[in-house]
Protein backbone atom coordinates (compact mmCIF):
# COMPACT_ATOMS: atom_id res chain seq x y z
CA UNK A 1 0.00 0.00 0.00
CA UNK A 2 0.51 3.37 -0.14
CA UNK A 3 3.72 3.60 2.59
CA UNK A 4 4.59 7.08 2.50
CA UNK A 5 7.49 7.65 5.38
CA UNK A 6 6.01 10.23 8.10
CA UNK A 7 9.05 9.46 10.67
CA UNK A 8 12.19 7.21 11.54
CA UNK A 9 13.88 6.81 14.09
CA UNK A 10 16.78 4.76 16.16
CA UNK A 11 15.70 3.26 19.62
CA UNK A 12 18.54 2.39 21.66
CA UNK A 13 16.85 0.03 24.87
CA UNK A 14 18.32 -2.94 26.71
CA UNK A 15 17.08 -6.65 24.47
CA UNK A 16 13.76 -7.55 25.81
CA UNK A 17 13.17 -4.95 27.91
CA UNK A 18 10.66 -2.25 25.92
CA UNK A 19 7.79 -0.89 27.78
CA UNK A 20 5.36 1.80 27.35
CA UNK A 21 7.29 4.09 29.75
CA UNK A 22 10.03 6.71 28.50
CA UNK A 23 12.14 6.47 26.15
CA UNK A 24 9.40 4.67 23.88
CA UNK A 25 6.60 6.33 24.55
CA UNK A 26 8.21 9.57 24.54
CA UNK A 27 9.58 8.58 21.44
CA UNK A 28 7.02 6.84 20.02
CA UNK A 29 3.67 8.02 21.40
CA UNK A 30 3.68 11.19 19.64
CA UNK A 31 3.48 9.55 16.25
CA UNK A 32 0.33 7.37 17.04
CA UNK A 33 1.73 4.38 17.02
CA UNK A 34 0.57 1.07 18.70
CA UNK A 35 3.07 1.15 21.88
CA UNK A 36 2.01 -2.11 22.84
CA UNK A 37 2.48 -3.32 19.78
CA UNK A 38 5.91 -2.71 19.42
CA UNK A 39 7.11 -3.17 23.06
CA UNK A 40 5.87 -7.22 22.46
CA UNK A 41 7.08 -7.73 18.92
CA UNK A 42 10.90 -5.88 20.21
CA UNK A 43 11.16 -8.03 23.06
CA UNK A 44 9.89 -11.04 21.39
CA UNK A 45 12.39 -10.41 18.80
CA UNK A 46 15.40 -10.17 21.37
CA UNK A 47 14.20 -12.12 23.96
CA UNK A 48 17.79 -14.23 23.29
CA UNK A 49 19.85 -11.13 23.11
CA UNK A 50 21.82 -9.03 25.61
CA UNK A 51 23.06 -5.41 25.86
CA UNK A 52 21.55 -2.74 24.13
CA UNK A 53 19.90 -4.05 20.59
CA UNK A 54 18.87 -0.59 18.56
CA UNK A 55 15.37 -1.00 16.59
CA UNK A 56 15.38 1.45 13.34
CA UNK A 57 11.64 2.27 13.29
CA UNK A 58 10.00 3.55 10.55
CA UNK A 59 6.63 5.33 10.82
CA UNK A 60 4.16 5.49 8.00
CA UNK A 61 1.62 8.21 7.04
CA UNK A 62 -1.07 5.93 8.57
CA UNK A 63 0.52 5.81 11.43
CA UNK A 64 1.60 1.70 10.90
CA UNK A 65 5.54 1.00 11.09
CA UNK A 66 7.64 -1.49 10.90
CA UNK A 67 11.18 -2.03 12.84
CA UNK A 68 14.31 -3.88 12.01
CA UNK A 69 17.25 -4.65 14.56
CA UNK A 70 20.65 -3.22 14.02
CA UNK A 71 23.67 -4.19 15.42
CA UNK A 72 25.18 -3.02 18.74
CA UNK A 73 26.05 0.54 18.76
CA UNK A 74 30.00 0.99 17.83
CA UNK A 75 31.00 2.71 21.34
CA UNK A 76 29.33 -0.47 23.30
CA UNK A 77 31.41 -2.69 21.10
CA UNK A 78 34.33 -0.84 21.54
CA UNK A 79 34.04 -0.96 25.39
CA UNK A 80 33.35 -4.74 25.54
CA UNK A 81 36.71 -5.28 23.65
CA UNK A 82 38.74 -2.17 26.12
CA UNK A 83 37.81 -4.15 28.81
CA UNK A 84 35.97 -0.40 29.93
CA UNK A 85 33.11 -0.87 32.24
CA UNK A 86 30.51 1.60 31.54
CA UNK A 87 28.52 1.68 34.77
CA UNK A 88 30.50 4.97 36.49
CA UNK A 89 32.01 6.64 33.63
CA UNK A 90 31.97 10.24 34.98
CA UNK A 91 34.63 11.34 32.35
CA UNK A 92 35.27 8.41 29.27
CA UNK A 93 38.46 10.33 29.00
CA UNK A 94 39.55 8.79 32.86
CA UNK A 95 38.42 5.17 31.65
CA UNK A 96 40.41 5.57 28.37
CA UNK A 97 41.65 1.59 26.88
CA UNK A 98 43.24 0.12 24.15
CA UNK A 99 42.49 -2.04 21.30
CA UNK A 100 44.17 -3.55 18.63
CA UNK A 101 43.85 -3.54 15.06
CA UNK A 102 42.57 -6.96 14.63
CA UNK A 103 39.68 -6.09 16.88
CA UNK A 104 39.12 -2.75 14.95
CA UNK A 105 38.66 -4.75 12.55
CA UNK A 106 35.86 -7.40 13.77
CA UNK A 107 34.08 -4.50 15.56
CA UNK A 108 33.86 -2.58 11.89
CA UNK A 109 32.96 -5.81 10.20
CA UNK A 110 30.22 -6.82 12.74
CA UNK A 111 28.81 -3.00 12.35
CA UNK A 112 29.41 -2.65 8.17
CA UNK A 113 25.69 -3.85 7.41
CA UNK A 114 24.62 -1.10 8.84
CA UNK A 115 26.82 1.78 7.44
CA UNK A 116 26.99 3.95 4.75
CA UNK A 117 29.73 1.99 3.30
CA UNK A 118 30.63 -1.23 1.88
CA UNK A 119 34.00 -0.86 2.05
CA UNK A 120 35.87 -2.40 5.47
CA UNK A 121 39.19 -0.14 5.36
CA UNK A 122 36.58 3.25 5.36
CA UNK A 123 34.70 1.14 8.01
CA UNK A 124 37.65 0.86 9.88
CA UNK A 125 38.19 4.70 9.88
CA UNK A 126 34.97 5.73 10.95
CA UNK A 127 34.90 3.16 14.21
CA UNK A 128 38.50 4.77 14.97
CA UNK A 129 37.07 7.81 15.11
CA UNK A 130 34.37 6.39 17.60
CA UNK A 131 36.84 5.05 19.58
CA UNK A 132 39.23 8.33 19.47
CA UNK A 133 36.28 10.15 20.98
CA UNK A 134 36.08 7.49 23.63
CA UNK A 135 39.45 7.83 24.58
CA UNK A 136 39.91 4.67 23.33
CA UNK A 137 43.29 3.92 21.50
CA UNK A 138 43.79 1.32 18.64
CA UNK A 139 47.50 -0.02 18.77
CA UNK B 1 9.00 5.16 52.92
CA UNK B 2 8.64 8.48 49.90
CA UNK B 3 6.41 7.61 47.72
CA UNK B 4 7.21 6.06 44.22
CA UNK B 5 8.13 8.49 42.16
CA UNK B 6 7.21 8.32 38.33
CA UNK B 7 8.36 10.94 37.07
CA UNK B 8 10.46 11.40 34.30
CA UNK B 9 13.06 13.66 32.81
CA UNK B 10 14.59 14.25 29.41
CA UNK B 11 18.37 15.28 27.95
CA UNK B 12 17.37 16.58 24.31
CA UNK B 13 20.91 17.01 22.48
CA UNK B 14 20.61 18.50 18.65
CA UNK B 15 23.59 18.20 16.89
CA UNK B 16 25.55 17.21 14.00
CA UNK B 17 24.26 14.14 12.06
CA UNK B 18 28.19 12.51 11.99
CA UNK B 19 28.31 13.39 16.49
CA UNK B 20 24.38 11.65 16.87
CA UNK B 21 25.89 8.25 17.97
CA UNK B 22 28.67 9.98 19.82
CA UNK B 23 25.95 12.05 22.00
CA UNK B 24 23.89 8.47 22.46
CA UNK B 25 26.85 7.11 23.33
CA UNK B 26 27.43 9.89 25.95
CA UNK B 27 23.76 10.13 27.39
CA UNK B 28 23.96 5.88 27.82
CA UNK B 29 26.81 6.44 29.96
CA UNK B 30 25.51 9.33 31.67
CA UNK B 31 22.89 6.54 33.00
CA UNK B 32 20.10 7.23 30.45
CA UNK B 33 17.32 4.30 30.50
CA UNK B 34 17.42 4.55 26.69
CA UNK B 35 18.45 6.91 24.12
CA UNK B 36 16.16 7.54 20.52
CA UNK B 37 18.54 8.78 17.61
CA UNK B 38 15.52 10.84 15.35
CA UNK B 39 17.45 11.71 12.01
CA UNK B 40 16.40 14.97 10.12
CA UNK B 41 14.70 13.66 6.90
CA UNK B 42 13.94 14.82 3.47
CA UNK B 43 11.18 12.63 2.45
CA UNK B 44 10.74 12.35 -1.45
CA UNK B 45 7.62 12.73 -3.32
CA UNK B 46 8.95 9.85 -5.72
CA UNK B 47 6.42 6.92 -6.60
CA UNK B 48 8.11 4.56 -4.57
CA UNK B 49 8.39 7.33 -1.54
CA UNK B 50 12.02 6.93 -0.29
CA UNK B 51 13.38 9.00 1.96
CA UNK B 52 17.00 10.22 2.98
CA UNK B 53 18.44 10.86 6.10
CA UNK B 54 19.78 14.58 5.66
CA UNK B 55 23.19 15.79 6.80
CA UNK B 56 23.15 19.43 6.49
CA UNK B 57 20.33 19.78 9.23
CA UNK B 58 20.85 18.75 13.13
CA UNK B 59 19.79 15.33 14.19
CA UNK B 60 17.77 15.04 17.69
CA UNK B 61 19.06 12.72 19.92
CA UNK B 62 16.67 12.25 23.17
CA UNK B 63 17.67 10.62 26.25
CA UNK B 64 15.34 9.04 29.19
CA UNK B 65 16.05 9.23 33.04
CA UNK B 66 13.73 7.88 35.40
CA UNK B 67 13.63 10.05 38.82
CA UNK B 68 15.49 10.97 40.97
CA UNK B 69 17.18 13.09 38.60
CA UNK B 70 18.83 16.07 40.78
CA UNK B 71 21.27 18.41 40.20
CA UNK B 72 24.34 15.92 39.90
CA UNK B 73 22.83 13.26 37.67
CA UNK B 74 22.37 16.81 35.25
CA UNK B 75 26.42 17.54 36.09
CA UNK B 76 26.47 14.20 35.13
CA UNK B 77 25.29 14.50 31.48
CA UNK B 78 27.24 17.73 31.09
CA UNK B 79 29.94 16.02 31.71
CA UNK B 80 29.70 12.71 29.71
CA UNK B 81 28.78 14.85 26.64
CA UNK B 82 32.06 17.11 27.85
CA UNK B 83 33.97 14.62 27.56
CA UNK B 84 33.26 13.28 24.39
CA UNK B 85 34.90 15.29 20.65
CA UNK B 86 32.50 16.44 18.89
CA UNK B 87 32.72 17.42 15.08
CA UNK B 88 30.36 20.42 15.56
CA UNK B 89 28.74 22.24 18.69
CA UNK B 90 25.45 20.69 19.91
CA UNK B 91 22.36 21.77 21.68
CA UNK B 92 21.64 20.65 24.49
CA UNK B 93 18.29 20.88 26.52
CA UNK B 94 16.99 18.79 29.50
CA UNK B 95 13.45 18.92 31.10
CA UNK B 96 10.94 17.11 33.05
CA UNK B 97 9.14 14.92 30.62
CA UNK B 98 4.83 15.06 30.47
CA UNK B 99 3.45 13.16 32.73
CA UNK B 100 1.76 10.69 30.30
CA UNK B 101 -0.05 6.64 30.19
CA UNK B 102 1.89 6.15 26.76
CA UNK B 103 0.28 2.73 26.75
CA UNK B 104 -3.13 4.55 26.17
CA UNK B 105 -1.73 7.97 24.65
CA UNK B 106 -1.20 6.76 21.19
CA UNK B 107 -5.32 5.76 20.92
CA UNK B 108 -6.19 9.48 20.71
CA UNK B 109 -5.14 9.88 17.15
CA UNK B 110 -7.74 7.40 15.64
CA UNK B 111 -11.39 7.56 15.93
CA UNK B 112 -14.57 6.15 14.75
CA UNK B 113 -14.64 7.06 10.85
CA UNK B 114 -18.16 6.87 8.09
CA UNK B 115 -17.13 5.96 5.15
CA UNK B 116 -19.36 6.58 2.12
CA UNK B 117 -22.93 5.93 2.82
CA UNK B 118 -22.92 2.47 5.36
CA UNK B 119 -19.53 1.83 6.07
CA UNK B 120 -17.70 3.06 9.68
CA UNK B 121 -14.58 1.55 10.83
CA UNK B 122 -14.10 1.51 14.81
CA UNK B 123 -11.52 1.27 16.91
CA UNK B 124 -12.35 -1.58 19.38
CA UNK B 125 -12.02 0.75 22.45
CA UNK B 126 -13.98 3.39 21.05
CA UNK B 127 -17.70 2.30 21.86
CA UNK B 128 -20.07 2.86 19.20
CA UNK B 129 -24.03 2.49 18.23
CA UNK B 130 -24.85 0.64 15.26
CA UNK B 131 -27.23 2.21 13.25
CA UNK B 132 -29.78 0.34 10.70
CA UNK B 133 -27.89 -0.60 7.68
CA UNK B 134 -24.84 0.06 8.60
CA UNK B 135 -21.73 -1.87 8.71
CA UNK B 136 -19.05 -1.52 11.01
CA UNK B 137 -15.46 -2.95 11.15
CA UNK B 138 -13.32 -2.96 13.80
CA UNK B 139 -9.73 -2.32 13.49
CA UNK B 140 -6.94 -1.90 16.11
CA UNK B 141 -4.24 0.04 14.39
CA UNK B 142 -0.64 -1.46 14.42
CA UNK B 143 2.15 -2.59 12.40
CA UNK B 144 0.34 -3.00 9.07
CA UNK B 145 -0.76 -0.48 6.43
CA UNK B 146 -4.59 0.27 6.62
CA UNK B 147 -5.08 1.47 9.98
CA UNK B 148 -8.29 3.40 8.37
CA UNK B 149 -6.22 5.88 8.62
CA UNK B 150 -5.05 7.04 5.42
CA UNK B 151 -6.81 8.73 2.52
CA UNK B 152 -6.23 5.90 -0.07
CA UNK B 153 -8.05 3.16 2.48
CA UNK B 154 -10.65 5.71 2.60
CA UNK B 155 -11.05 5.67 -0.95
CA UNK B 156 -10.68 2.23 -1.73
CA UNK B 157 -13.26 1.42 0.80
CA UNK B 158 -15.60 4.28 -0.47
CA UNK B 159 -15.23 2.60 -3.99
CA UNK B 160 -15.96 -1.13 -2.78
CA UNK B 161 -18.89 0.27 -1.28
CA UNK B 162 -20.22 2.26 -4.31
CA UNK B 163 -19.21 -1.12 -6.43
CA UNK B 164 -19.60 -4.16 -4.72
CA UNK B 165 -22.65 -5.97 -5.61
CA UNK B 166 -24.27 -9.23 -3.16
CA UNK B 167 -21.87 -12.22 -3.65
CA UNK B 168 -19.03 -10.40 -5.94
CA UNK B 169 -15.94 -12.46 -5.75
CA UNK B 170 -13.33 -10.08 -4.43
CA UNK B 171 -9.96 -10.34 -4.79
CA UNK B 172 -7.36 -8.32 -2.83
CA UNK B 173 -3.90 -7.72 -3.82
CA UNK B 174 -1.57 -6.13 -1.01
CA UNK B 175 -3.99 -6.65 1.73
CA UNK B 176 -1.96 -5.27 4.66
CA UNK B 177 -4.14 -4.93 7.81
CA UNK B 178 -6.73 -6.64 5.52
CA UNK B 179 -9.17 -3.87 6.11
CA UNK B 180 -10.29 -4.16 2.08
CA UNK B 181 -10.51 -7.79 2.49
CA UNK B 182 -12.62 -7.76 5.80
CA UNK B 183 -14.67 -4.53 5.03
CA UNK B 184 -15.35 -6.04 1.15
CA UNK B 185 -16.95 -9.82 3.10
CA UNK B 186 -19.10 -7.41 5.76
CA UNK B 187 -20.61 -5.79 2.68
CA UNK B 188 -21.84 -8.76 0.97
CA UNK B 189 -19.05 -10.15 -1.35
CA UNK B 190 -19.25 -13.90 -1.53
CA UNK B 191 -15.53 -15.26 -1.97
CA UNK B 192 -12.66 -12.65 -0.78
CA UNK B 193 -9.12 -13.69 -1.52
CA UNK B 194 -6.54 -11.87 -0.16
CA UNK B 195 -2.93 -11.65 -0.80
CA UNK B 196 0.39 -9.87 0.55
CA UNK B 197 3.74 -10.41 -0.12
CA UNK B 198 4.86 -9.84 3.78
CA UNK B 199 3.82 -13.00 5.51
CA UNK B 200 4.02 -11.39 9.00
CA UNK B 201 1.25 -9.22 7.79
CA UNK B 202 -1.16 -11.68 6.14
CA UNK B 203 -1.51 -12.89 10.07
CA UNK B 204 -2.49 -9.56 11.27
CA UNK B 205 -4.83 -9.39 8.69
CA UNK B 206 -6.19 -13.00 9.55
CA UNK B 207 -6.87 -11.77 12.81
CA UNK B 208 -8.44 -8.58 12.13
CA UNK B 209 -11.08 -10.80 10.08
CA UNK B 210 -11.42 -13.04 13.06
CA UNK B 211 -12.04 -10.30 15.35
CA UNK B 212 -14.88 -9.07 12.72
CA UNK B 213 -16.25 -12.60 12.58
CA UNK B 214 -15.67 -13.10 8.88
CA UNK B 215 -12.08 -15.09 9.62
CA UNK B 216 -13.20 -18.43 7.67
CA UNK B 217 -15.21 -16.16 4.75
CA UNK B 218 -11.84 -14.80 3.93
CA UNK B 219 -9.03 -16.75 2.46
CA UNK B 220 -5.42 -15.10 3.14
CA UNK B 221 -2.01 -16.42 2.24
CA UNK B 222 1.44 -14.75 0.91
CA UNK B 223 2.02 -13.55 -2.33
CA UNK B 224 1.00 -11.52 -5.21
CA UNK B 225 0.00 -11.90 -8.58
CA UNK B 226 2.12 -13.42 -11.36
CA UNK B 227 4.83 -15.49 -9.91
CA UNK B 228 3.84 -14.95 -6.63
CA UNK B 229 0.32 -16.62 -6.68
CA UNK B 230 -0.07 -18.92 -3.57
CA UNK B 231 -2.81 -21.10 -4.72
CA UNK B 232 -1.62 -23.21 -7.42
CA UNK B 233 -5.14 -24.73 -8.06
CA UNK B 234 -6.71 -21.60 -8.49
CA UNK B 235 -6.23 -19.58 -11.44
CA UNK B 236 -6.26 -15.61 -10.82
CA UNK B 237 -8.89 -14.71 -13.06
CA UNK B 238 -12.69 -14.31 -12.79
CA UNK B 239 -13.15 -12.31 -10.20
CA UNK B 240 -15.70 -9.38 -10.22
CA UNK B 241 -13.56 -6.64 -7.58
CA UNK B 242 -10.05 -6.49 -8.17
CA UNK B 243 -8.24 -4.29 -5.35
CA UNK B 244 -4.75 -2.93 -4.98
CA UNK B 245 -3.98 -0.26 -3.06
CA UNK B 246 -0.37 -0.59 -3.34
CA UNK B 247 1.59 2.28 -5.37
CA UNK B 248 1.99 3.85 -8.83
CA UNK B 249 4.99 1.68 -9.46
CA UNK B 250 3.78 -2.14 -8.38
CA UNK B 251 0.45 -0.97 -10.40
CA UNK B 252 2.51 -0.78 -13.16
CA UNK B 253 4.61 -3.47 -12.63
CA UNK B 254 0.87 -5.61 -11.82
CA UNK B 255 -1.64 -3.87 -14.01
CA UNK B 256 -1.60 -6.71 -16.78
CA UNK B 257 -2.03 -9.36 -14.09
CA UNK B 258 -4.82 -6.65 -12.42
CA UNK B 259 -6.51 -6.98 -15.49
CA UNK B 260 -6.60 -10.43 -16.14
CA UNK B 261 -7.35 -11.21 -12.72
CA UNK B 262 -10.89 -9.47 -13.18
CA UNK B 263 -13.64 -11.16 -15.13
CA UNK B 264 -14.95 -9.31 -18.45
CA UNK B 265 -16.88 -6.55 -17.38
CA UNK B 266 -15.27 -7.15 -13.84
CA UNK B 267 -13.85 -3.77 -11.99
CA UNK B 268 -10.27 -2.97 -10.95
CA UNK B 269 -9.66 -0.38 -8.06
CA UNK B 270 -6.18 0.92 -7.88
CA UNK B 271 -4.84 3.39 -5.67
CA UNK B 272 -1.97 3.99 -3.14
CA UNK B 273 -0.35 6.78 -5.51
CA UNK B 274 -0.19 10.65 -5.47
CA UNK B 275 -2.46 12.99 -8.30
CA UNK B 276 0.77 13.64 -9.92
CA UNK B 277 1.28 10.56 -10.85
CA UNK B 278 -2.37 9.66 -12.04
CA UNK B 279 -1.62 10.20 -15.69
CA UNK B 280 1.26 7.42 -15.00
CA UNK B 281 -1.03 5.21 -13.55
CA UNK B 282 -3.85 5.81 -15.55
CA UNK B 283 -1.90 4.74 -18.63
CA UNK B 284 -0.74 2.03 -16.81
CA UNK B 285 -4.29 0.42 -16.67
CA UNK B 286 -5.19 1.11 -20.51
CA UNK B 287 -2.56 -0.52 -21.63
CA UNK B 288 -3.68 -3.43 -19.65
CA UNK B 289 -7.42 -3.62 -21.49
CA UNK B 290 -9.06 -1.73 -18.17
CA UNK B 291 -11.22 1.48 -19.08
CA UNK B 292 -11.29 3.94 -16.26
CA UNK B 293 -15.13 4.65 -14.72
CA UNK B 294 -14.50 6.85 -11.89
CA UNK B 295 -11.24 8.83 -10.80
CA UNK B 296 -11.23 9.88 -6.65
CA UNK B 297 -8.80 11.84 -4.70
CA UNK B 298 -8.74 12.88 -1.37
CA UNK B 299 -5.47 15.13 -0.21
CA UNK B 300 -2.92 14.49 -2.41
CA UNK B 301 -3.95 10.88 -3.14
CA UNK B 302 -5.95 9.57 -6.13
CA UNK B 303 -7.70 6.01 -6.77
CA UNK B 304 -8.97 4.99 -9.73
CA UNK B 305 -11.82 2.42 -10.68
CA UNK B 306 -11.30 1.06 -14.14
CA UNK B 307 -13.25 -1.60 -16.10
CA UNK B 308 -12.35 -4.85 -17.87
CA UNK B 309 -13.25 -4.18 -21.56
Amino acid sequence: MAKKVRHVLTLQIKAGTANPAPPVGTALGPHGINIMEFCKAYNEQTKAMTGIVPAKITIFEDRSFQFVLKTAPASDLLRRAAGIDKGSAKNVQDKAGTITMKQLREIAETKLPDMNTTDIEQAMRIVEGSARSMGIEVK
Amino acid sequence: MSPRDDRWYEAIVRADARDADTAADALSVAGAAGVSIEPALRIMDGADFQYEERMDVPWTVRASFPAPFEASHEQAVRDALAARTFVAPYELEIREAALVDWAEEWKKFYRTQHIGGRLVVRPSWEPYEEKPGEVVVQLDPGAAFGTGEHATTRLCLAAVEAHLRPDDRVLDVGSGSGILAVASRMLGAGQVHAVDIDAETVAVAIENAERNEVGEQIEFAAGSLGPDWPWPARAPEGYDLVLANISSLVIGRLASHLAAAARPGGLVVASGFIQRDADEVRGHLAEAGLVQIEYATEGEWGCFVARRG
